[in-house]
């Protein structure tokens, strides 16, 4: 088993199995070798780190991406899908999606940052930037000379 | 560091105390316990140093959360949603990368400084080609252009109905005038429309970064001709990056640069009239990191492959996965099996009457030319009532799950066998099975297979433990009966019958033939081996039989059949062998 510490001192005893789903801890472990002391996880907070788990722990035994995967993956062209069980489990507010997403990048989760990222590319495919603005919540912080600029860039774009 | 500073890895002696504060909540927590650290822990100090030096994500609550990404994360997001697979469902405008750089200033700022990102184009923003080639920097371009969809009327009414761009698109010279002086950025090049004539003229100048190039000239099913006045080469002559060729309807001839080094080949529609086939087989040899291989109603000059004086040296391809051969004529299916050596999975589909034996050189034998066949452990046959189509498909538990399927179809023939008895009469002789573990058969009638034959075929497989039969007449069932002149099939320990027409007479003869024969008090001289993992014992007796969709077999005869000590199964629901079906795969 493995013990885990959050940001907010919680602390998470795991099979090593789903513990090693993060890269990062895989490789302290093989480099620390057998070891009851916890591993702090000082960017993570329980409440992540509990619904990181959860994903780690369903995919326990799936086999991890090897580097000759990861490299057929930036050679093609890459889908937006996601399995069954992983859109339910992503599932969450925006909030906790990003900090999951925060998470499985810091941890090195590549499988589950794939989930949150093709998660947030989806709530992105077809909106408007407008409409993307008001999903996110962020400010429109163009001057109205540079928001010119823009449209007549994108003029060939609009629906005509 | 935690949040409030506190450096763990200071912490001296392993003081760390627990206590569990949260139960397992979900399934997710079944093996996860939760505690509170009550103290600081210790680690290694180079490990710490990982943590140490990382940045705590905290944030101001007022900042958007999408925001907390770092650039690289949110560049990531950006290049997912630009790939659009459902044929650019969304107007141009609402499609990455030109609405993402419309967000606000970081958002642009990010998405103008990503090359890769502006770096595909398509039919529906090439009239913006300028801007996405300033952009794209030196990026590898992929362009795409498939004129089919635009031709779909449906597709333009549904989805674009005013734009400009249709009428752009149509001039095919204005696709191209802009991206030709950038061809040396060119990465992929996929055309889905325009005709082979059309596109040569932008295809002159040297391609060194083209990766994947697919011209697919198919108008519905039009066949080019290779004629004395075609290009000997494209982009002229270079293109030493190009691994992923697909060409449909468009005629290169053979002895083109374009065949060399390739990881998969898809050639379809082209009639050869000066390139041999010698000259395929040859670039084959210059592809030895071929992975797949996919050939579909070609044509080529007549040959005779009989004659080895003709023949290349054979080409052995180790990495090669997938081979499809489509419509091509025996003799030259024959000529390219002799000379192809691999342990790919192999699909043929005949569509003039073939026959499995007329693709192998009777010379030689079938499983080295497909050295995995020796291993399948499943064959599915389906036969198609009027008896002129057949589908074989061997599967093996190790990769490649599938070694072969052949597809065969023709008319039928009322001066010879038809096409399912030409399949079957190879089934346990050429293709010899002799790992064979379950047998599928979908279709047996007497109108297109002789009863007597089906029986020989089982009496060539005795390895198989489970058979299942569909759709079969009950003469078919019948060749099941052990006699004492005839034991098919010794191991068989499942059965499984799905919508036959059956005899309850017949099938209880049947179990009672497979069943363990009984002393004076009844008992069985041998119990049934359930899950005995010695499989020397599994096959004894007939342990389980499956009736699906069988509505005139009565509660007597279940009762009779478990009289024999064999688990009798009626299932509701969908049809399905118990347990994970590896045809599910196909």
């Amino acid at each position: 088993m493995v013990n885990l510490v959050t940001s907010d001192n919680e602390s998470f005893t795991v099979e090593k199995a789903v513990a090693s789903r993060s890269v990062l801890i895989k490789n302290m472990l093989e480099d620390v070798g057998e070891s009851d002391q916890p591993i702090p996880l000082p960017n993570v907070t329980a409440s992540v780190l509990k619904k990181v788990l959860e994903y780690c722990d369903h995919h326990k035994n799936e086999p991890m991406p090897t580097s000759e995967d990861l490299a057929a993956e930036d050679t093609r062209k890459r889908t937006t899908d996601i399995g069954e069980w992983d859109q339910k489990f992503i599932q969450v507010d925006q909030e906790m999606l990003f900090e999951i997403i925060l998470a499985a990048n810091y941890l090195d989760i590549k499988p589950l940052l794939d989930v949150g990222c093709k998660t947030v590319a989806n709530m992105i495919k077809g909106k408007t930037p407008e409409e993307i603005r008001k999903l996110f919540n962020i400010v429109n912080d163009f001057t109205p000379e540079e928001e010119a600029q823009i449209k007549k860039e994108n003029e060939w774009a609009e629906d005509r | 560091m935690t949040d409030n500073g506190e450096d763990r890895s200071k912490g001296g002696k392993d003081t760390h105390k627990a206590s569990p504060i949260l139960k397992a909540e979900s399934p997710g927590d079944r093996n996860i316990s939760i505690y509170r650290a009550e103290g600081p822990g210790i680690f290694p100090s180079h490990t710490m140093q990982v943590f140490s030096t990382t940045q705590s994500f905290r944030h101001s609550p007022s900042q958007p959360a999408i925001e907390r990404l770092p650039n690289e994360l949110l560049g990531m997001i950006f290049k997912l949603a630009e790939n659009d697979c459902v044929g650019h469902s969304h107007p141009l405008g609402a499609r990455a990368p030109l609405n993402v750089s419309w967000v606000s200033k970081s958002w642009r700022q990010l998405a103008n400084n990503m090359p890769a990102l502006w770096a595909s184009i398509d039919d529906t923003n090439a009239h913006m080609a300028p801007l996405f080639l300033e952009r794209s920097g030196s990026a590898g371009l992929e362009i795409e252009l498939a004129r089919s969809h635009i031709n779909s009327r449906r597709y333009k009414e549904f989805f674009y109905p005013r734009k400009l761009y249709w009428e752009y698109i149509d001039r095919l010279d204005e696709f191209f005038d802009p991206l030709v002086p950038y061809t040396s950025r060119w990465k992929s090049l996929q055309l889905d429309g325009p005709t082979r004539d059309e596109v040569m003229p932008f295809l002159a100048l040297p391609a060194p970064r083209l990766e994947d190039l697919c011209l697919d000239a198919n108008d519905g099913c039009a066949e080019a001709v290779e004629t004395g006045d075609a290009p000997q080469s494209l982009f002229g002559g270079f293109t030493p990056s190009l691994r992923h060729l697909t060409l449909v309807g468009v005629a290169i001839p053979l002895t083109s640069s374009i065949y060399l080094g390739l990881i998969s080949l898809q050639l379809f529609q082209v009639t050869f009239q000066i390139s041999p086939l010698r000259q395929l087989v040859q670039n084959l040899a210059a592809c030895p990191l071929l992975e797949e291989l996919s050939l579909g109603r070609l044509g080529f000059e007549p040959h005779s492959d009989d004659e080895p004086v003709h023949r290349p040296a054979v080409v052995v391809l180790p990495r090669l996965r997938a081979v499809s051969l489509n419509g091509l004529l025996s003799g030259d299916t024959r000529y390219l099996l002799r000379l192809i050596r691999s342990s790919a999975s192999l699909w043929i589909h005949d569509e003039d009457g073939g026959d499995i034996l007329e693709f192998f050189p009777l010379d030689e034998d079938v499983a080295k030319i497909l050295p995995n066949l020796c291993s399948t452990f499943k064959l599915r046959v389906w036969v198609y009532p009027l008896g002129d189509s057949c589908i074989l498909h061997g599967i093996t538990p190790d990769s490649p799950a599938i070694i072969h399927q052949f597809r065969l179809e023709g008319p039928h023939n009322d001066n010879g066998p038809n096409i399912v008895r030409r399949t079957f009469a190879v089934i346990g002789q050429r293709f010899a099975y002799p790992q064979l573990r379950t047998l599928w058969v979908e279709g047996l009638c007497e109108s297109a297979l002789d009863p007597a034959l089906f029986a020989r075929v089982l009496g060539d497989l005795p390895t198989v433990t489970s058979i299942s039969l569909r759709s079969a007449s009950m003469c078919f069932i019948e060749t099941l009966i052990v006699t004492p002149e005839s034991q098919p099939c010794p191991l068989l320990r499942d059965l499984e019958l799905v919508q036959c027409a059956v005899k309850s007479q017949s099938l209880i003869a049947l179990v009672a033939s497979r069943a363990p024969r009984r002393d004076g008090n009844g008992q069985a001289d041998v119990p049934p081996t359930i899950d005995h993992p010695d499989s020397s014992e599994l096959g004894k007796y007939l342990r389980r039989i499956r009736l699906v969709g069988m509505s005139d077999i009565v509660p007597e005869t279940i009762q009779t059949l478990e009289s024999f000590l064999v688990e009798v199964l009626i299932p509701e629901g969908p049809l399905q062998w118990p347990g994970p079906d590896p045809f599910d795969v196909v």
